[in-house]
């Protein structure tokens, strides 16, 4: 991929945009008055204070600035895959079922990743985790999730 | 360390997957029951959870697990209790807060405290107290109805926050007294009473500030029950303090989601009332200036339909929302 | 002297064998569950209150501390070995901890963390000792005012927290300042930000930004360089170079046990900002200010000792006036009731055995804090070994599981998914996380007790500098705000002394 903005730029512009959507969002909440605060207050004048923070990293990027760089997006999709697997299916299914799969597609992010290493520590942390977190702390990390019976 | 590793986890694991004793011919339970708290771990309504369950799992044979779900002033797990299946095994203590208050005061909350829960006891009728920091120059309630008259924009009462119970009862005072301090809400009773204590705000009605009474870092003026506190037998209630028909007190239940067999309410019903009148049970709320309630579902529920009418009344003076 | 029988009778009760053996054993549990990404103090000492139920209530309150500094303690060894902060205030001990990790001086950050912590844990065990009551009496002058001033000292402190661009730091500052607004407003009842999300009503929950700015984003960034993965294990330097280099930190964790020790006392969130403010006081007054944040040990031993010793203090406004200053105090109040015991100032004249053991047995819990950790620091180092693509798996399993645990919500485990993606983003557009989770904190704070103050002075803004405190704090974040000007002058006429020369 070829550069197509620079680092500070781009931070800049995010800053704006964030700033105007906070600012956008928050002319909703009753902006009250100096003596009697509403709580559209501070959301509007921290906005506009980021609005105008965003714009001055905008500005000095002119004068010196390096590219972005595109990240290989495979790594972060396979991590980011692995904790939606937790978040989604966690529940319903239980952690028998979902810890291996999240172990696994984690796992298979890194260019080391080998199968036989990557199932002994799905195995491993699946059987690990029902030990520490549910029996000896407590937590209601249930093995067999509620789709299945459990 | 290994040793001490396996006696938790053993101890972990009779709590958790302790075998059916003597009940396990009867079908119901055959598996643990979880007693959702809606709050965080250490406040008042985790202490009385942790009290009865262990109680209720004696009597029913079978574990009973605790589980905090706070969030929301309690909304969150109360929402996901409407949604439990009704077979028994998820119940949730709920308060005045969850199923009298939230319903008037957030607008987008889709549970019906009425329609959607199968009440099963209450547990506890809390009254408040009216504290006023020791400096303020009252030392009865019409001391301090007159002295906030004489001075109107000099006076400031804190709460645990907009919509709160302890707001409400105190909306409830001055409407009663025709007095208008302003309101300074807080995040909790915690944060609230240490400004009370330190003199920033002048007054409060709360539940947990007994023990800052007794050591004299506040005055109490009034209990907000019907009747006096056994905790504080000299303070007066609002009605003997000359605000007439002034009767508030906060509460806990425990509730099911709405369908569960009668059989079932019925036997957990029998035992927790069993259990709550217990000397140990009542010694321990009773430091907590916590009464004892008790009765039946049906009590229960008509007490519920009362406090909602008697809430909704109030949010609606008040103007308390969270939109 | 009264206080050698107070003492006395402290060293009676925690020398029994049986509390003794609480002591470590909750020292011990706290320190390995502490060390579970996402596991901070406040869901451990939640998760393990149970166990106390049954045990005496001196026994009971023992243990429960020592779980307390136990995971707090173990809150900061994950920090410093990969860079996964539980809390607030391990943030700052990861900035330059894992730093120094990443250069293979693992081993002496964590010995020079625990030294650091030990002797700042000793001095507030005394301080406590000798003056609690009168500091407990002095935390009450603080009021709504005084407080918004020392929001805006800790804001300014923020942004010392950076060590690139100072215009993206306070713009991540903002920004934190902003999504901690999320949820419902105190003072007025209104939902801000929450999109009808019940989830959202109580604001975003600071673990999941956490983890996720910080050890989520920290795992994608090395998956996405993978030459950096293995420098950490490259050569590693023991526990003895950092107990060499103790004398050299010794200033630091002096200082910062002072900030600590008065910051803990204030109850409501002064203890959140005793590590970030001694950081920024390290910063200000090293000679190489441009190095913080590429592992100096100052900048970990100075917070990390605030850290210990406002954990300390923080139980002075609770064992000697009932009031909790932070969440783990109010489950320590908890337990005190379920133990029959009123919290507040009769505590100490009607339970002299449980307040003076449990003073005694904090000194002896942070003695065992150190002689337990000094040897596992070489177990600890080693897990730095195990190879990347397993650790990194580990990591995100049990940063899930810690996230989750906090409140039992897998929401809040979408809410670490998003911060992760968004704090990798940021990681590669430089923009430092640090001052966006502080101004996350300080947010709602500072504008809660802003608009109090001028409920109470009935929109008097002028009370902000009518009241001593709140007036010489301002006057300090003044000063702080010019200081950087100042050094410029001087370091200008340093430099044209030298050359006149």
């Amino acid at each position: 991929m070829h550069a197509f903005m620079g680092i500070d730029r781009l931070a800049g512009l995010i800053f704006i945009l964030l700033g105007v959507i906070f600012l956008w969002l928050g002319l909703d909440f009753g902006f009250g008055s100096m003596l009697r605060m509403g709580p559209g207050f501070f959301p509007v004048i921290l906005s506009g204070l980021l609005i105008v923070a965003g714009l001055v990293i905008s500005v000095k990027s002119f004068a010196a600035d390096e590219p972005v760089t595109i990240p290989r997006h495979g790594p972060m999709a396979r991590v980011l895959g692995a904790m939606i697997v937790f978040a989604a299916f966690m529940q319903p299914l239980g952690s028998y079922l979902t810890l291996p799969v999240v172990v696994l597609l984690a796992a298979s992010a890194s260019r080391a990743f080998r199968w036989r290493p990557a199932l002994l520590l799905a195995a491993g942390l699946t059987l690990c985790s029902d030990l520490i977190f549910r029996l000896a702390l407590g937590l209601p990390l249930h093995p067999i999730g509620t789709w299945i019976g459990g | 360390m290994k040793a001490l590793f396996a006696t938790a986890i053993a101890a972990a694991i009779a709590l958790g997957v302790q075998a059916p004793t003597a009940s396990a011919q009867e079908k119901w339970p055959v598996k643990p029951i979880t007693l959702i708290v809606p709050f965080a771990p250490g406040g008042n309504t985790d202490l009385i959870a942790r009290t009865i369950a262990p109680k209720l799992s004696e009597k029913l044979g079978q574990s009973v697990v605790v589980e905090n779900q706070p969030g929301a002033g309690g909304t969150i797990a109360t929402t996901g209790l409407k949604s439990a299946a009704p077979d028994g095994y998820t119940m949730a203590i709920g308060d005045i807060s969850t199923h009298a208050i939230s319903p008037h005061v957030y607008k987008n909350l889709t549970y019906d405290p009425i329609k959607d829960f199968q009440p099963i006891i209450q547990i506890t009728s809390v009254p408040l107290l009216l504290v006023v920091n020791p400096e303020v120059n009252a030392n009865t309630v019409e001391e301090l109805i007159a002295l906030v008259k004489k001075e109107p924009d000099s006076f400031s009462y804190a709460s645990s926050g907009n919509g709160s119970p302890q707001h409400l009862a105190f909306e409830y005072f001055k409407s009663l007294a025709g007095i208008n301090p302003v309101h300074i809400p807080y995040n909790g009773s915690a944060p609230a009473l240490t400004d009370v204590i330190a003199g920033h705000v002048q007054m409060m009605i709360d539940g947990t500030a007994v023990p800052h009474v007794k050591n004299g870092a506040l005055r109490a003026l009034a209990v907000t029950g019907a009747e006096r506190s056994q905790a504080l037998p000299d303070i007066p209630t609002m009605a003997e303090a000359s605000v007439k028909d002034y009767v508030f007190a906060s509460w806990h239940g425990v509730f099911y989601p709405a369908g569960v067999p009668a059989e079932i309410v019925n036997r957990v019903n029998e035992a927790l009332d069993e259990a709550i009148k217990q000397d140990d049970v009542k010694n321990r709320f009773a430091e907590l200036n916590i009464g004892i309630a008790g009765g039946s579902p049906q009590q229960f529920a008509d007490f519920i339909a009362t406090e909602n009418d008697k809430m909704k009344q109030l949010v609606e003076a008040s103007g308390a929302t969270k939109d | 002297m009264e206080l050698l029988s107070h003492l006395a009778l402290g060293f009676e009760t925690a020398l029994t064998p049986l509390n003794l053996f609480y002591c470590f054993a909750g020292v011990l549990i706290g320190t390995l569950i502490g060390v579970l990404p996402g596991l901070g103090p406040a869901p451990t000492v939640a998760m393990l209150l149970p166990l106390s139920f049954g045990l005496p209530p001196v026994s009971a309150f023992i243990m429960l501390s020592g779980i307390f500094y136990g995971a707090q303690y173990g809150g900061s060894t994950t920090a410093i070995l990969i860079n996964t902060p539980g809390e607030s205030s391990s943030v700052v001990t990861a900035l330059d901890g894992y730093q120094m990790a990443r250069k293979g001086r693992a081993g002496e950050a964590l010995a020079m963390a625990a030294m650091g912590s030990f002797v700042a844990g000793t001095i507030a065990t005394f301080i406590i000792a000798l003056l609690a009551p009168p500091l407990a009496r002095a935390a009450l002058l603080f009021g709504p005012a005084e407080y918004f001033s020392l929001m805006i000292l800790g804001i300014i402190a923020a942004i010392a927290l950076a060590h690139g661009s100072i215009v993206k730091a306070i713009a991540m500052a903002i920004l934190g300042l902003l999504f901690g607004l999320v949820g419902t407003d105190v003072t007025s009842g209104v939902q801000r930000y929450t999109f009808g999300m019940l989830d959202l009503y109580d604001g975003i929950t600071i673990v999941a930004l956490a983890m996720g700015l910080f050890s989520i984003a920290e795992v994608l960034r090395n998956l996405d360089d993978p030459s950096e993965q293995e420098v950490a294990a490259a050569q590693i330097t023991g526990l003895l170079a950092g107990l060499a280099r103790f004398r050299e930190a010794l200033g630091s964790i002096l200082r910062g046990t002072a900030i600590g020790s008065v910051l803990g006392i204030l109850p409501g969130g002064g203890a959140t900002l005793s590590s970030f403010a001694s950081y920024a006081i390290e910063k200000k007054i090293s000679r190489e200010p441009e190095k913080f944040g590429s592992g100096v040990l100052q900048g970990l031993a100075g917070p990390e000792s605030a850290n210990n010793a406002g954990a300390q203090t923080s139980f002075i406004p609770m064992l000697t006036l009932g009031l909790p200053s932070n969440p783990v105090m109010a489950l320590m109040i908890g337990a005190l009731m379920i133990h029959g015991i009123q919290p507040g100032p009769n505590v100490i004249s009607e339970q002299p055995a449980l307040f003076w053991g449990l003073i005694v047995s904090m000194w002896i819990g942070n003695a065992m804090l150190v002689v337990l950790n000094l040897p596992l620091v070489g177990l600890w180092v080693r897990l730095l070994t195990f190879p990347y693509h397993l650790l990194f798996p580990t990591i995100i399993v049990i940063t899930c599981i810690g996230v989750f645990s906090f409140s039992n919500s897998m929401f809040d485990v979408w809410m670490l998914i998003i911060f992760g993606a968004a704090g990798y983003c940021f990681v590669k557009l430089r923009c430092e996380p640090a001052p966006m989770l502080l101004g996350f904190i300080l947010g709602p704070m500072m504008e809660e007790h802003l608009r109090r103050a001028l409920l109470l002075s009935r929109g008097n803004a002028m009370v902000l500098i009518e009241r001593p405190i709140s007036a010489a704090m301002l006057l300090l974040a003044a000063l702080l705000l010019i200081a950087p000007a100042l050094s410029i002058v001087r370091r200008r006429r340093e430099e044209i002394f030298a050359e006149e020369s």
